[in-house]
């Protein structure tokens, strides 16, 4: 695995590479999450989920309000040197993860949406005080990580960093937990 | 040099290449305006395909574009004249620049 700086000169947030990937995870989401190709066949595919959990039916309603999410998201990014306030951007990711004091797994979305509740997430595991690796990120359209392939992967993906974090020695703590129910 | 074990750590493992994301995510931000405008043509195309059940095959058939010139128009990223834009609405009859999507 490979670390990137997201912003130059600021030790804070990093984004990570996984071996078979061309770009890092930050970079990825955000150009996803901007292309209308990609949130079109999103959600052309998850409808349902969209219809049943949001009560969205319109698809061009549904890319816009994330172009605008992933905006608002992509400017606080771009803004944390700044606001220094990089542990309020991030949540942790369940009342499992609030418990550990290293390494949690967090979500970050962009709270003040209004009309419905933000779908976007980006997920990290937080080093220590004020320390974040982005390991993903995912449209979620339903109320569990596990109920959806793409967010199942994530939760893989996330666990995959963390293990890989913890057997490089980075970590002395022990005790995280599998599987959690957000 | 940082204290910090964790982001000495990182330091040690990280990319010979600079991420790309804040280059993308600082352009995206100047070029808001436009994009904004080119991304309503976009979703404006998507209503029309949805309420008249179309593929993107269809669609581009419809506005007589090739299916890449039609990809590159849903990206939201084309940068269009107005002469196109006024085609494509004199072609499907909607209005592209909708206050609600700008």
């Amino acid at each position: 695995m490979e670390f990137f700086r997201v912003i130059k000169g600021y030790d804070h947030l990093w984004s990570v590479k996984c071996p078979n990937e061309d770009i890092d995870e930050l970079t990825s989401l955000f150009r996803k999450w901007s292309d209308g190709n990609y949130l079109l066949d999103f959600f052309e595919n998850n409808i349902e989920d969209l219809e049943k959990y949001f009560n969205v039916n319109k698809i061009s309603q549904a890319i816009k309000d994330t172009l605008e999410d992933a905006s608002e998201l992509e400017r606080m990014i771009l803004h944390i040197p700044e606001s220094k306030q990089l542990d309020g951007f991030f949540r942790p990711l369940s009342q499992d993860d609030i418990r550990i004091t290293e390494m949690t797994r967090e979500k970050a979305r962009y709270w003040n949406r209004s009309r419905h509740a933000s779908w976007l997430r980006i997920y990290a595991i937080r080093l220590e005080e004020g320390v974040f690796v982005v390991t993903g990120g995912a449209i979620k359209l339903t109320p569990t990580m596990q109920a959806r392939p793409h967010t199942q992967e994530e939760l893989i993906k996330m666990n995959k960093c963390r293990d890989y974090l913890k057997g490089s020695g980075v970590f002395d703590q022990d005790s995280f937990i599998d599987y959690i129910n957000e | 040099m940082s204290d910090s074990k964790s982001i000495k750590f990182l330091e040690r493992h990280q990319s010979q290449t600079p991420s790309s994301f804040e280059n993308e995510a600082r352009w995206r931000q100047e070029n808001e305006i436009w994009l904004r405008m080119s991304r309503s043509v976009a979703l404006s195309l998507i209503d029309y395909m949805q309420e008249n059940n179309l593929s993107r095959a269809a669609l581009a058939k419809e506005l007589g574009i090739t299916a890449q010139y039609l990809s590159r128009i849903l990206s939201g990223t084309e940068n269009f004249s107005l002469k196109s834009v006024a085609k494509i609405e004199a072609r499907l009859g909607v209005s592209c620049l909708t206050p609600s999507y700008v």
